[in-house]
């Protein structure tokens, strides 16, 4: 049943994005629904196997823990450094009657930070509000959150009596109003949420659709931040190390993220679009110099471990991975994860250290915004390994 | 309702305990009591203030007040985020404003206080905020110990390989306002440039307090421009 929502969401996310060309447009809101309610309806048998009063009660909880949240942002107001310089004025692009076309015409040619996705559903979202608030579309962002965490709960808990407690520590746990201030690390955080699910998923069942979900995420993924493209390469390497692949999945699945890539690569030419503005340089390796790199690694290890133990999630996914290390090349899905952290973590040094700017200062202001970022990959893992334990101890 | 949702009783109260917890730790009460009295106005208000740090309070009642045609510049004498957000027209942007919004305005002077770098000297780092709106001309320097009458003032910046390397040497007298005053045409002295190291001596031996300010001449001098709106520090001027 849960696959009807979360491909559904998926689904009108990539409509959005389709339409993000475009400037906001009431017909565009009402294509994406009816489609929406279209592939609800017609493409899914399994719709009519949604029980309403089985799940009304996970349902009341998490429009209550949307409403209390939204009440936090509604209250907070405060946007993040990044979404007044940037994400916030690329969303009034679209919300002030543009297109993407003006956005790369007026913004991107000077400075383009960020691909536009994250700024298009801000804008999309508060212009669906009466009165056009710049936090409705924001409220999205925790939509979206929440019902990451709530595939998480539906997945991994059977009895329908624990599933509202685990949603809400869930939420409890992962929550900072920081994470909705605008800034866009909560969409790669959600969108990374459905791919471990999806992923799980492609390895019991082996079925191509899983792989054409994870290709969608990836493709929102790339479009969401810069940093996406990482995200995207770390995954297909992971997806390509798995054994026992189906070769024509494989094949199909490459040439299908390639050609993501490459849309990508072309909408750039298209609309002369340089990527801009991005704080890595490659003068490093040209002046090598191992007192400033063992510097450097030293202050990247001291904030990233500070950050884990502060994240929690990281802190648990290293002693998850400690307790379960005879299964972790055994199980095809604990290696994929242990992949995506080790690269992830090799990912997070090099940034550092390639980044051209003073790595204190840029180390206390973006790895925790970074280390949260990948964190939601590890989530369901843990929710797994929970699980697991809490049936041997039950046994 | 219980018996409706196939729920034990147990797992109601847990639900409900948990429920109160996350209600407490976003503080849900008193939010929801803020959002149902005051509008979103009135909150952005606030959040950033009317007059004073970021000021968005002030930047939206001059755009409704003023109706602009195109995007002002916003100039903040201190170090905020970006504030242009709060009236930016995405439609106008081609267009040339005649206005400029100062917010924060110090005065006709701006001051800069100096950290003690390392044991001799102070650091004047290029990218002090204050020093983009400062006039680089006349340069004031101020200390505390008003028994000093004579400073040698000694200015170092970094070459390409991190090494000091000085660039000027200057020898003043206190003057009668109790300050130290350099003249410092066409920027010779590279200020907000390069970073740069001061070395103060005196006869009294090496400065090392921690008191040391800087002071510039402001860019903006209020008695030369068209004041279209003021309220306590912040300023509508016509270009």
């Amino acid at each position: 049943m849960i696959e009807i929502f979360d491909i559904t969401l998926l689904f009108i996310i990539f409509s959005l994005f389709l339409f993000s060309p475009l400037n906001l447009n009431v017909k565009n809101i009402y294509i994406v629904l009816f489609l929406a309610i279209f592939l609800l309806v017609n493409y899914f048998k399994d719709s009519k196997k949604i029980k309403v009063r089985e799940n009304l009660l996970i349902f009341l909880i998490f429009f209550s823990i949307f409403f209390i949240f939204s009440i936090d942002i509604a209250n907070e107001l405060n946007l993040g450094w990044d979404a007044k310089w940037f994400y916030l004025i690329e969303s009034l692009y679209y919300s002030q009657g543009n297109t993407f076309k003006e956005l790369t015409e007026q913004m991107f040619r000077d400075f383009h930070p960020h691909p536009h996705l994250g700024s298009y559903l801000w804008a999309f979202f508060s212009n669906l509000s009466i009165n056009n608030h710049e936090y409705y579309g924001r409220l999205f962002y925790l939509f979206l959150f929440i019902f990451g965490l709530f595939l998480i709960t539906k997945k991994i808990i059977q009895n329908k009596n624990y599933e509202p407690i685990i949603l809400i520590i869930l939420t409890i746990v992962t929550y900072k109003y920081k994470y909705f201030s605008g800034l866009q690390e909560i969409i790669i955080f959600t969108n990374l949420i459905f791919i471990s699910i999806v992923i799980y998923d492609y390895i019991v069942e082996k079925k191509f659709s899983d792989l054409l979900i994870i290709s969608l995420c990836l493709n929102l993924i790339l479009w969401t931040k810069a940093e996406g493209i990482v995200y995207f390469l770390i995954v297909i390497s992971c997806i390509n190390l798995i054994k026992k692949i189906n070769f024509s999945h494989r094949i199909k699945f490459n040439i299908l993220c390639l050609s993501l890539i490459v849309f990508k690569f072309l909408v750039y030419q298209f609309f002369e679009i340089k990527p801009n503005n991005q704080p890595y340089s490659l003068n490093f390796i040209e002046n090598l110099d191992f007192d400033i790199l063992f510097y450097q690694i030293y202050n990247i290890t001291i904030y990233f471990v500070y950050n884990s133990i502060n994240n929690i999630i990281y802190f648990v996914v290293l002693i998850v991975f400690f307790m379960s290390r005879d299964k972790i090349f055994k199980e095809e899905y604990y290696k994929f994860i242990f992949i995506f952290f080790l690269l992830n973590v090799c990912f997070i040094y090099s940034a550092y250290i390639l980044r051209d700017q003073e790595i204190v200062y840029s180390l206390k202001t973006t790895i925790d915004r970074v280390v949260f970022t990948s964190s939601g990959f590890y989530l369901f893992f843990i929710g797994i390994y929970l699980k697991k334990l809490s049936f041997n101890f039950i046994k | 309702m219980i018996s409706y949702l196939k729920l034990k009783k147990f797992n109601f109260l847990l639900i409900l305990i948990c429920l109160f917890v996350l209600m407490n730790r976003t503080d849900f009460i008193k939010d929801f009591s803020r959002v149902l009295k005051s509008d979103e106005p009135s909150r952005i208000v606030d959040r950033y203030g009317f007059c004073g740090g970021e000021s968005i309070g002030y930047l939206r009642y001059l755009k409704e007040k003023f109706n602009f045609k195109s995007n002002p510049k916003i100039i903040n004498f201190i170090h905020t985020p970006p504030t242009n957000w709060s009236i930016y027209d995405t439609n106008s942007i081609n267009l040339k404003s005649d206005f400029e919004i100062l917010i924060n305005y110090p005065g006709e002077e701006i001051v800069i206080e100096l950290p003690l770098n390392d044991k001799h000297f102070f650091l004047l780092k290029k990218s002090n905020y204050s020093l983009g709106n400062s006039s680089k001309e006349i340069i004031k320097f101020y200390i505390e110990d008003k028994t000093i009458k004579n400073l040698s003032i000694e200015f170092f910046s970094f070459d390409n390989f991190k090494i000091k390397k000085k660039i000027s040497n200057l020898n003043i007298k206190r003057s009668n306002n109790n300050l130290f005053i350099i003249k410092n045409s066409e920027n010779k002295l590279g200020f907000g440039k390069k970073n740069i190291l001061i070395k103060i001596t005196s006869e009294k031996g090496i400065y090392k307090n921690d008191d040391l300010k800087l002071i510039f001449q402001n860019k903006y001098q209020l008695n030369t421009l068209e004041i279209l709106n003021n309220y306590q520090n912040c300023y509508l001027i016509k270009k």
